[in-house]
């Protein structure tokens, strides 16, 4: 399945699927990013994960991630010339499974404050810098409501941007501070602000949950 | 909360503990460290990879590798020979998350500041040696460990101040790993501000890292794994200080 298509995918999810153990997942290199730490995490999930920098290989995963650390303006210029921009967007329309992660979150926005760039646009929430001028790195609880994870965490962040606007997407927010947004979901796409692949056993427990809710 | 992070110290390949960054003795196994302090729930590993000489040497590609493998949902954090962003990305590629700066803030600012440009300053650590001298902050050339010029000191200092990196590690490396207390005027004297600074030293004594620990400027402590193992230090920490101030693992 690495290198197939929608229909393959669509006829496992027809049979005796495992949505974890099963899946292939699709890790954007953007040429930033901590792959290594979330190749890892979805390989010790059980799944099947491998990097994805071009159009074909992002079509044929059953989840697509788009990771944390780096710059947005780097990520989009990678996404831009790689064609991926335009894909990630149409695979969004298709309804089919996207999880951001930290800056892969505010990359889904319509613009980011960092490096005053335009994103790609599927969230409808633009990036702006934290009050305080300076990163908030760490691990800090989130509260939930509305059908998001029943662990509070804590978890693992390290961010100095954050995502502004669509309350009524957010599903949970990070416990003190600004209560900026921790998780935001529309349809098939969630975006989070923490690092569950490095917030241990909360963030293998969401991720676990994660995958069973959108690929079963 | 505040972090504490277990360090893993190592040179040629082998876990290390550093007495005052001269004197390196082997220390036991790398991928037992890093996997004992992932199921400890210690907040994040600092990777330490001692480079010897002036010359510039390229990151430890195997160090990360075998603690990524061992403490694979750990966040961390990777210092030793990151010198170009051709380096910083391939560290992360291996299972880095956040990269750590010594020796490139002193030979090629530009250098530094491009890395951020393209991580983001919250994946950019920049490592201190200092230590005082008759009531003056000096800071040491990682490479050499000889004292800089003030000139270059206050560029470096400037940087920080104006939050150009994420966080600072503020090492001193002539009391670093001898027993000694870490002294506290270097951190009065860089005025880093809110929690920017994370201590790397010794840390023995528990009334100092309580008195660390409830400092506004410190974000974390940097503890040597021995420590942590003989002592059982993570647990006294915890219990100390509770959960608004540290995270406590179940």
């Amino acid at each position: 399945m690495g290198d197939g298509n929608i229909s393959t995918c669509s006829e496992i999810h027809r049979g005796d699927w495992d949505p974890v153990s099963q899946a292939t997942v699709g890790i954007v290199d953007y040429g930033v990013g901590n792959l290594g730490s979330l190749l890892r995490a979805f390989a010790d999930l059980g799944s099947r994960p491998k990097l994805a920098a071009d159009v074909e290989t992002v079509r044929g995963c059953d989840l697509l991630v788009l990771p944390g650390v780096g710059t947005a303006k780097t990520a989009m210029g990678a996404m831009r010339e790689s064609g991926l921009q335009q894909e990630i967007g149409d695979r969004v329309l298709r309804e089919q499974p996207t999880l951001g992660i930290c800056l892969g979150l505010q990359v889904l926005g319509t613009h980011s404050a960092e490096g005053d760039v335009n994103c790609l646009g599927l969230l409808p929430v633009t990036t702006v810098k934290l009050a305080h001028g300076g990163s908030d790195i760490g691990w800090f609880e989130v509260q939930g409501h509305r059908g998001a994870s029943a662990d509070p965490g804590p978890y693992f962040f390290s961010h100095s941007y954050f995502v502004k606007g669509a309350d009524d997407l957010v599903v949970s927010r990070k416990v003190g501070s600004q209560r900026e947004v921790a998780e935001i979901r529309l349809g098939a796409l969630t975006g989070v602000q923490f690092h569950p692949e490095k917030s241990q056993r909360s963030g293998r427990r969401f991720l676990d949950e994660y995958m069973t809710r959108v690929l079963a | 909360m505040k972090r504490l992070i277990g360090s893993i110290a190592s040179t040629q390949g082998r876990l290390v503990q550093s007495l005052g960054f001269r004197d390196l003795r082997l220390s036991g196994s790398i991928d037992t460290a890093s996997r004992v302090l992932e199921e400890w729930g210690i907040d994040e590993l600092f990777v330490a990879a001692f480079q010897r000489g002036p010359h510039p040497s390229k990151p430890d590609r195997l160090v990360i590798q075998r603690v990524a493998d061992a403490a694979p949902a750990t966040p961390l954090a990777y210092a030793g020979g990151i010198d170009t962003l051709v380096d910083a990305r391939r560290v992360l590629d291996l299972g880095v998350d956040r990269v750590a700066l010594s020796g490139v803030l002193w030979s090629d600012m530009s250098e530094a500041y491009r890395i951020v440009e393209s991580l983001g300053q919250e994946s950019v650590i920049a490592v201190m040696h200092v230590f005082m001298h008759k009531g003056k902050l000096l800071h040491l050339d990682p490479r050499t460990m000889q004292p800089r010029r003030p000139g270059q000191s206050e560029l470096v200092t400037a940087a920080l101040r104006e939050r150009c990196f994420g966080e600072c590690i503020v090492v001193s490396p002539r009391t670093h790993g001898l027993g000694e207390p870490f002294d506290e005027d270097i951190l009065d004297e860089l005025h880093l501000g809110d929690r920017r600074a994370v201590v790397w030293g010794s840390l023995e004594s528990a009334d100092q890292r309580s008195r660390l620990l409830r400092r506004s400027d410190v974000a974390g402590l940097v503890f040597d794994h021995r420590l942590l193992f003989h002592d059982a230090a993570l647990d006294r920490i915890r219990a100390t200080h509770g959960p608004d101030e540290v995270r406590l693992v179940p």
